[in-house]
């Protein structure tokens, strides 16, 4: 995986590579900027497959997640068509392929192609429990229903990464039926290994430093959003692009902002006296 | 194949899990199995990532699996160097267990054994009775309704949003057949997601039953519902009410959550609540304070946590117990501190039973509409200094 600049350990390795065994979905939770999203995409681009991504919001339906009729196209069709043919061979028609647009779940059960593709189903906490239900069959099952169409089932299982950055509890339908992984924050080793492939220009002075300064930053319990790793790298990239030698308080002070973003964290880093 | 003390170490295992109330079924334990022959184990510590990963779903769960797969491991050590079976061996009943502190040490002499509930204070609770649980149920979920913030399953006509194929299709044919008006519709607001924190210290004693009786209540609505009880101290009660029944829960309850009665810093607790759980809150979320507003902790953290959840949430509800009375004023120093953010001010009978809930909430099914403006300018208690 490190080809693909990402750094796995070994219980995120193993993870991968059971759910691609089993043919099981992967649940994985944790905090936000651990690269939790960045498996399934690099896992694509492993596997030389086509990453298909659905990102769940509050209020997601199923017909925006798996398929809906293109309605205003088959209105025109059906006028075009109104005087030349019967109705049989209208509804035919615009009962057809043609007219169905693919939202993401439904692209990733007709992926045409060689390898199966990687399906991410990105915060999934952040839809309806409703909406986690109608998931199920899906995953289960790997086939969907449409009324007009019949039932269509994948050829070949697609590979499923769930994310959840745990805003509400995940039911335990879906836990039951995924492979399940809470990955945290970094050991310094493994982050400095992550800057290393990550920005490969910087320094490797530097880089201890930067991994030094952001786990000192999320030893201190006060602060509300602890900086992950994606937060690293670009202040990482920051220093790169300001060409600084060292880490001092002037550096600090203008970059900060990469790595803290809310104010009320900003004030208990002036009150201990990091900034 | 596996071989069969592996698949019996894993039976065993789960067997464990499940009597620690970690849910582990037997889906899970085929899982692993399956794991286990797919993958090459080279360590222990591998062993323990596979089995992990495949029988236990949530984070929580995980200190409780490593204790147990440590119990587990050190069994099988000492009986393997050991000729004569050990007397601990679990399945020969599990009433064996020796209690620990839940943080406690382990020593390498005897082999105990991992609970996860902590004995304290005890205290007993009063069962919520059948019929009152009736009650309260239909009156939370009219009150959920009256609060909706969220778009539901149903549509409604609107101006703009989807096209509303069944309408146009119909209004086409008072126009023989001519699509001229396009129909529309929008999702309708009838849902909430509810977060009801519960006051339980000593100046609410006397309304434990009520309390009991809508966070059961409140539980059992099932979706998109957090129960949090606070006095001192904030503890999720959600998992409890909403996977035991009546009487257990109570039980459980009383048995787990040793706060009752002592004092009130509900300005502390509501920050714990923001920073630990501050993942539930949304601006689809409705905030319920269960409280009479006596606190004995600094209003301006009160009032700090109060600003942070009116920005956060959708709106605010404070049950407070005696606003029942005629030419109620919220006197005490939570209360006069909390005003300015609060949506909805409502006593007590109006979640009691239906009468009580339409004299307040109205029979309407409308939600109540969003309170505009905010002061922000704190709480008069605090502008007077």
């Amino acid at each position: 995986m490190e080809k693909m600049l990402y750094v796995a350990d070994e219980s995120m390795a193993t993870a991968v590579f059971l759910a691609l065994r089993l043919e099981k979905p992967l649940l994985i939770e944790g905090e936000p900027g651990c690269g939790k999203t960045e498996v399934a995409k690099v896992l694509a681009q492993m596997l030389k497959t086509e990453l298909i991504r659905l990102q769940c919001y509050e209020g997601i339906t199923a017909s925006q997640a798996l398929y809906e009729w293109d309605y205003p196209r088959q209105l025109l069709h059906i006028r075009l068509m109104e005087s030349s043919k019967s109705v049989d061979e209208i509804s035919r028609e615009i009962f057809s392929d043609k007219f169905l647009l693919k939202r993401p779940l439904l692209a990733a059960l007709l992926h045409q192609g060689p390898n199966p593709p990687v399906l991410l189903i990105d915060e999934v906490d952040r839809s309806d429990e409703e909406f986690e239900g109608f998931l199920l069959e899906v995953l289960a099952e790997y086939q969907v229903t449409i009324p007009e169409l019949g039932t269509i089932k994948a050829e070949k299982k697609p590979i499923v990464i769930l994310t959840s950055n745990r805003t509400r509890e995940v039911g335990d339908g879906l836990r039951r039926r995924c492979l399940y992984l809470y990955v945290t924050y970094p050991s310094p080793e493994k982050e400095r290994r992550i800057l290393q492939l990550r920005v490969p220009d910087l320094p490797p002075q530097l880089a201890d430093e930067v991994v030094d300064f952001v786990q000192r930053l999320r030893a201190i319990p006060e602060i509300s959003k602890k900086p992950g790793i994606s937060e690293t790298v670009d202040w990482a990239n920051a220093l790169k692009a300001l060409n600084a030698r060292e880490i001092n308080q002037a550096i600090i002070n203008s970059t900060i902002s990469c790595l803290v973003k809310s104010e009320d964290d900003l004030n208990i880093l002036k009150g201990v006296g990091i900034f | 194949m596996i071989l069969d003390p592996v698949r019996d170490f894993v039976i065993l295992l789960s067997n464990r899990l499940r009597e620690n109330g970690v849910k582990c079924g037997v889906s899970e334990d085929m899982d692993a199995c399956m794991a286990l022959t797919a993958i090459q184990i080279r360590s222990v510590y591998h062993l323990r990532e596979v089995l992990r990963l495949a029988m236990v779903k949530r984070v929580d769960d995980y200190e409780v699996f490593d204790r147990i797969f440590e119990e587990l491991l050190n069994i099988k050590r000492r009986s393997e160097t050991s000729e004569r079976p050990s007397e601990y061996m679990p399945g020969q009943g599990g009433g064996e267990q020796r209690r620990t502190e839940t943080g406690g040490e382990k020593s390498s002499q005897t082999i105990t054994f991992y609970s996860p509930m902590e004995m304290l204070m005890k205290r007993t609770l009063p069962t919520p009775s059948r019929d009152s649980f009736r009650q309260t149920k239909r009156v939370i979920k009219r009150l959920r309704r009256r609060l909706a913030l969220l778009p539901g399953r149903r549509n409604e006509a609107s101006t703009s949003g989807l096209l509303d194929f069944p309408n146009t299709v119909r209004s086409a044919l008072r126009t023989y057949g001519e699509f001229v008006r396009i129909a529309r519709m929008r999702r309708k607001i009838t849902r909430c997601r509810l977060i009801a924190l519960f006051d339980v210290s000593g100046s609410m004693d006397a309304y434990t039953s009520f309390l009991m009786q809508s966070m059961y209540a409140l539980a059992r609505q099932g979706v998109a519902l957090e129960v949090f009880v606070f006095s001192t101290k904030l503890h999720r009660v959600s998992d409890l009410l909403k996977y035991f029944g009546p009487k257990t829960a109570a039980e459980k309850i009383s048995q787990d959550v040793n706060i009752w009665g002592s004092g009130t810093r509900i300005g502390s607790c509501l920050q714990t609540f923001l920073k630990r759980y501050g993942g539930l809150i949304s601006k689809g979320t409705v905030i319920m304070i269960v409280s009479d507003g006596w606190d004995t902790g600094e209003p301006e953290l009160l009032n700090k946590a109060m600003s942070e959840l009116k920005n956060r949430s959708g709106r605010i509800v404070w049950i407070n117990p005696h606003a029942d009375r005629q030419g109620f004023k919220p006197r005490t120093i939570g209360m006069e501190t909390a005003m300015p953010y609060i949506d909805l001010l409502a006593g007590m009978n109006s979640l009691q039973d239906m009468r009580g809930f339409r004299r307040f909430f109205g029979s309407s099914l409308q939600p109540i509409a969003r309170r505009p403006v905010v002061s922000r300018q704190g709480s008069p208690a605090l502008r007077r200094q």
